[in-house]
């Protein structure tokens, strides 16, 4: 019985790497990932998670047998909260709320045009964004080039080193600010030119107030600080506006998530337990799981 | 003032010939030359990165030469926690080989010190899953070449076979559970950022094919029907967790839109 359950594991192990391979492998003009939303692979899935519940139940020493299960359950687990999730989950993306404006909503269109009331409001009512100090690219003229001038090298405002190298003089980092901004652009000797790159952020944050049930509840929302309202996931995915006007959200409703989170877990004790405890307090070391 | 880049390169130099002697002893037996040898490039290797750390003011795993400087980090603390906990100490000369190996790619490539760590990365997930990662990779580099070995002496000489084989399980035992947490912390960290746990991005699901083979490797290893497919499925691994570490993030095609974060 054993055997057959794990040559049937291993048919349904390789039927998904090689459905995976056809998602992971680009093709022109196409989404290849379509293919895991296909029912010959939701079917491929099922049968794993139908042979991983039946594992489970073949008789083993009681230790061995809970970190066996908590392994190989936990993967079911996990599977039917992905499961509850693509059937139930509720998502609205590229939501934008103008910051300090008093603008609150409560009710929002998903992509598929319906109108999704979140049971509680929600406002943005201020932001802030700061920067790492800026990476400059050095062009030299080049009247062959394309626009007439050829990227030389980054200059990192950073490393002193690198303001050493351009034409006409060592620079300072006072010589690329202006007023305490960085400019955009500096002429240098020779008709060569230092541009600003975009600049990456460092780190930017909103602070939002909610309103359920009557109730007002100021918090920070941030990248990786989702805020949690109602059931409903909110995330801080971007900014924009000339002088950072508006911050775009996500809503998120996740009915599976719980499952998800706890079949993770399972998963991850249950294979430390059984690939690193058990082998340990064995005897024969050497033996395979 | 030498700048941190000269700092790096020599510290790099270093650990490169502290693991090649080592490699060498060990291979010859001289094993105490060859363990202070594998020590000396392991401290040089560990001032690497901590250099690197200085020089950029995060977990310096921002590029290609940040990763391989704390890949090579990973092998000697493996290597003796199997030598103490399991007596492999026939290892050592494979954990000081490979230890080397990765150290050679930063020696040539720019070195950028000053990496900006984005938003998204400032997650407390960040270091346990790449750790964890890289301690999977450390391993499972060393569980392919064992595993090669074992391939080529299985006609020749079985017994040194059994040996082998006994070291690649030994090695995939240790890599697998990283590679579920690192896997799977992965997911809990998507979750809180992007509001998903898997986006079947071509990293993510490399990452899930690399798993899933190794996971295969312990399923041939128990069927005695299926023993003889073992090997093959741990080295069919270590190539889907090359195309998961190397070529998702250098080869534009298979490129990786939510994990495009490292140069």
């Amino acid at each position: 019985m054993r055997d057959r359950l794990l040559s049937a594991g291993a048919v349904a192990t390789v039927a998904l790497i090689l459905f995976l391979l056809a998602g992971a492998i680009p093709v022109p003009g196409g989404n290849a990932a379509i293919v895991f939303q296909t029912p010959a692979f939701l079917a491929a899935a099922a049968a794993g998670a139908a042979l991983l519940l039946a594992a489970c139940f073949l008789r083993r020493p009681p230790l061995r047998q809970i970190a066996f299960a908590l392994a190989h359950g936990g993967l079911v687990l996990l599977m039917a909260g992905a499961f509850i999730d693509w059937r139930g989950e509720e998502r609205i993306d590229g939501v934008r709320l103008p910051v300090g404006m008093g603008h609150a909503i409560g009710k929002l269109r998903d992509a598929a045009g319906r109108t999704v009331d979140l049971g509680f409001t929600l406002e943005v009512t201020d932001f802030s964004v700061s920067f790492y100090d800026p990476v400059y690219s050095l062009f030299r003229p080049d009247a062959s080039a394309p626009g007439g001038e050829r990227f030389v090298r980054k200059i990192d405002s950073r490393v002193p080193a690198t303001l050493r190298q351009v034409p006409g003089g060592a620079l300072d980092v006072a010589d690329l600010q202006d007023q305490g901004h960085w400019v955009p652009e500096r002429r240098l000797a020779d008709g060569w030119i230092l541009r600003k790159q975009a600049e990456i952020p460092r780190w930017f944050e909103a602070g939002v107030r909610t309103t359920c049930d009557g109730v007002g509840r100021s918090a920070g929302l941030a990248v990786n600080h989702p805020v949690w309202v109602n059931g409903w996931q909110v995330l801080l995915v971007s900014y924009g506006g000339e002088a950072m006007t508006y911050v775009e959200l996500a809503f998120k409703k996740s009915p599976g998530r719980r499952f998800v989170v706890a079949g993770i877990w399972c998963v991850i004790a249950g294979v430390f337990w059984l690939c690193l405890v058990l082998p340990l307090a064995r005897k024969d070391r050497h033996a395979v799981l | 003032m030498p700048s941190f880049d000269a700092i790096a390169g020599l510290l790099l130099g270093t650990a490169l010939a502290g693991y090649l002697a080592a490699d060498v002893w060990l291979r010859f037996g001289k094993n105490r030359a060859g363990h202070w040898a594998f020590g000396l490039g392991w401290c040089a290797n560990a001032l690497t990165v901590l250099v690197n750390w200085l020089a950029c003011g995060h977990p310096p795993f921002g590029s290609m030469v940040h990763v391989l400087a704390a890949v090579s980090l990973c092998f000697l603390p493996a290597y003796l926690f199997l030598r103490l906990s399991q007596g492999l100490s026939w290892l050592g000369a494979s954990f000081a080989f490979t230890s080397f190996v990765p150290l050679l790619g930063p020696l040539f490539m720019e070195r950028d010190m000053f990496w900006r760590r984005m938003p998204a990365l400032q997650s407390p997930w960040f270091v346990p899953h790449v750790m964890a990662y890289l301690i999977a990779y450390a391993l499972a580099t060393v569980g392919f070449l064992l595993a090669l070995r074992a391939l080529r002496a299985q006609r020749a000489a079985p017994d040194q076979a059994l040996k082998l084989i006994a070291g690649v399980d030994a090695v995939a035992r240790l890599a697998f559970p990283f590679m579920t947490f690192g896997l799977l912390s992965g997911a809990l960290w998507a979750e809180t950022a992007w509001g998903r746990y898997w986006s079947w991005d071509s990293k993510e699901t490399w990452a899930l094919i690399m798993w899933l083979l190794y996971a295969l490797y312990f399923h041939c290893r128990r069927s005695p029907a299926l023993r003889r497919f073992a090997l093959p499925v741990q080295i069919a691994g270590y190539a889907a967790l090359i195309v998961t570490f190397l070529f998702v993030n250098l080869i534009p095609r298979l490129g990786s839109v939510l994990h495009a974060y490292t140069k």
